[in-house]
């Protein structure tokens, strides 16, 4: 029995891990729903606290597993995120590109983020910022201005509508594939000894998902 | 089935027919041709609608001619024993072979009839029995109602007029735990949540003509390196945005609304009554059911006072180390009620911020069908904040099979986004079946004992 428990556990997917970060009302969870369930309404609730969703990917013939935490994006809700932030492999930074506020709130964001999710690659983590509702007319932060601003930490840049389902799938998937790079780094950073003695690094893997 | 154990019995289906299905079936057998035209040009719904038509047309014709030369067929005095309209399966009609085979010997004849009139006893039987559950749902929804209507009268003749006296009785706490007829509610909660701070009718006019003046001088735009760290003053927007997105399946708050206006009235004479609290997501929400249940200013009373509770106040502030020693507290009683669930969600990383955050923040009033959510403040405001923690275990205990089955992902989704259809009053028997009570501590005693480990103080009531 414990062989066949092992040999199930070497077969389980990565787990990555996504956040979704950004102010109140920019589409986070828009987003996140278009991505999973492929739906979009106008009659989004806010978001209190966290939202999660999950979705099966398959990256590079690698099966894994998404994992999306939507939180809430307002500024009295960030002391909260220490322990939501933790242990994520990717950051999604999601601004309106109708709102300059809401596009140079994502420095803070960002910071906020690096501090709370105490991340041990701070300089080479992976953050993907996304500009939503490009379906809307009175924009006002442009592409080239955000891609610069992108530039300055190495973030990649993608830009589209929740509601016109435009580039919501390339984002996520973009953003899965840096986790999973981000997931593969971090196993071997931690876990590199454990490979020459037993040779299950997906395991050792898992454990350090706690 | 039927027709396979029992030959030569035709269908006549009253309802949705599966007959489109079984000529589909067929017809590869009858004619090859048209049947491959199902992937040619030829429209795909054209054959398969025309034919059973057709064929049920050629039965009918064939069995009114069979009947003719039969007249002992079944199917009158069948139709005439029944006093309600037939489903499919008692419509079956029992039918001699078509002329063009040979007859049945009456052995055989004789068997099948007999089988028939069980069939359709049996049928009979059954719907008897569907029709009899309909009339116990609609008999029981008349005595809900009507028990809805004494309980009403209860507390609207007996209970109201001699509040202070009555509340806490016995009599009045069970009445209570079976929930507050509509028609009371907004009184009841009114009662039960009090003015402590003395907010009177002028005191909110105060507050939301200020609110309007500022309003109305329209807020300078932010400048763009301040964005982000200006929240409070920015709540105008955020109340704004949130309103859209308060019940909007209601139809109600929302922009051109009927409850629109009040709403935001509510929620901006708040950020000025208590400009250091201002306003916090979820607030839309609490105001929202309280708007449903009460007039503008008594609402907004109750929103006021209903805030200033200890659980409350230490939420909206967003104190965390406060919401830390709530949530332990509930853990304690977590691990006592629900050991396995509890060390499931120990082993998962499953902390409870993750689902009580919304649920304490909103009142339920998201996450729970509003009903439901309405029967949970009936008893929140009559237990005080123990009962929001006491239906957490409830719910938990509810949802303890299928949650011990999932994974991290699978509960933090689960939890995050309930049933559309929670049964209420099994709900409620597992909210009842809750023990709040741990090695002898009350609730009570267990927060305060871990707000003094941690350092921190927890006002009390």
């Amino acid at each position: 029995m414990d062989t066949s428990v092992s040999l199930i556990q070497e077969k389980e997917p990565a787990i990555i891990k996504i956040i979704i970060i950004g102010n109140s009302g920019v589409g986070k969870s828009s987003f996140m729903n278009r991505y999973v369930n492929h739906r979009f309404t106008n009659l989004y609730r806010a978001t209190i606290g966290m939202d999660f969703l999950s979705k099966s990917e398959t990256l590079d013939g690698e099966s894994v597993t998404v994992q999306i935490w939507d939180t809430a994006g307002t500024e009295r809700f960030q002391s909260l995120g220490s322990p939501l932030y933790r242990g994520t492999h990717c950051c999604m930074l999601v601004f309106d590109v109708t709102s300059k506020i809401s596009f140079s709130a994502l420095e803070q964001w960002r910071k906020e983020f690096l501090i709370q999710g105490e991340p041990k690659n701070p300089d080479t983590f992976p953050f993907v910022v996304l500009g939503n509702k490009t379906d809307l007319p009175d924009r006002e932060v442009s592409s080239r201005r955000a891609r610069q601003w992108c530039e300055r930490f190495g973030a990649e840049y993608f830009e589209g509508s929740a509601k016109d389902d435009i580039d919501v799938e390339k984002t996520f998937l973009r953003a899965a594939h840096m986790g999973l790079q981000q997931y593969k780094k971090h196993t071997l950073e931690n876990t590199g000894h454990f490979q020459i003695t037993c040779k299950q690094p997906r395991e050792t893997g898992n454990n350090c998902q706690c | 089935m039927i027709c396979a154990s029992l030959p030569h019995l035709s269908h006549v289906f009253v309802f949705r027919s599966p007959f489109a299905h079984r000529v589909k079936d067929m017809r590869p057998v009858e004619q090859k041709d048209p049947g491959w035209k199902l992937f040619g040009k030829v429209p795909p719904r054209e054959g398969p609608m025309k034919d059973p038509k057709k064929i049920q047309k050629e039965y009918e014709t064939k069995s009114s001619r069979a009947g003719a030369s039969n007249p002992t067929s079944p199917r009158q005095s069948v139709r005439k024993n029944l006093n309600f309209e037939p489903l499919s399966t008692t419509a079956l009609i029992l039918e001699d072979r078509p002329a063009n085979l040979p007859a049945k010997p009456a052995e055989e004849a004789q068997k099948h009839r007999q089988q028939y009139e069980e069939m359709v006893a049996q049928a009979k039987k059954r719907e008897l029995k569907e029709a009899q559950k309909r009339r116990k749902q609609l008999e029981d929804r008349c005595k809900l109602e009507e028990s809805i209507g004494s309980a009403a009268q209860t507390w609207n003749q007996e209970i109201l007029p001699n509040w202070s006296s009555m509340c806490t009785s016995r009599r009045v706490r069970d009445l209570w735990w079976q929930g507050i007829p509509p028609s009371v509610r907004g009184k009841v909660w009114s009662l039960a949540v009090g003015n402590e701070l003395n907010i009177t009718h002028e005191l909110f006019n105060i507050c939301l003509s200020r609110a309007k003046e500022k309003w109305s001088s329209s807020p300078a735009p932010v400048p763009e390196n301040d964005a982000g760290s200006s929240d409070r003053e920015s709540s105008l927007e955020l109340i704004k945005l949130d309103i859209s997105r308060t019940f909007p399946q209601l139809c109600i708050f929302q922009q051109g609304g009927p409850y629109h206006d009040v709403l935001h009235s509510i929620l901006g004479a708040y950020t000025c009554y208590r400009p250091d609290v201002g306003y916090v997501q979820g607030m839309s929400f609490i105001a929202a059911v309280l708007i449903l249940n009460l007039d503008t200013a008594d609402a907004f009373i109750a929103f006021a006072n209903l805030l200033n509770k200890p659980c409350q106040m230490a939420f909206f502030r967003v104190d965390h180390s406060l919401m830390l020693t709530y949530f332990a507290a509930f853990e304690v009683f977590f691990e006592e009620n629900l050991p396995k669930l509890f060390a499931h969600f120990k082993k998962n990383n499953l902390t409870p911020d993750i689902y009580l955050i919304d649920w304490i923040f909103t009142l339920y009033s998201k996450s729970l069908p509003l009903d439901l959510a309405c029967r949970v403040w009936d008893v929140f405001c009559r237990d005080g904040e123990e009962f929001l923690f006491r239906t957490a275990l409830g719910l938990l205990r509810l949802y303890q099979d299928v949650l011990t089955s999932m994974d991290f992902i699978h509960m933090a989704q689960f939890l995050t986004r309930l049933p559309d259809l929670i049964p209420s009053e099994q709900f409620f028997q597992h909210i009842a079946s809750v023990h709040m009570s741990s090695r002898n501590r009350k609730w009570a005693q267990v927060l305060h004992t871990d707000a003094l480990q941690q350092g921190t103080s927890v006002r009390r009531h």
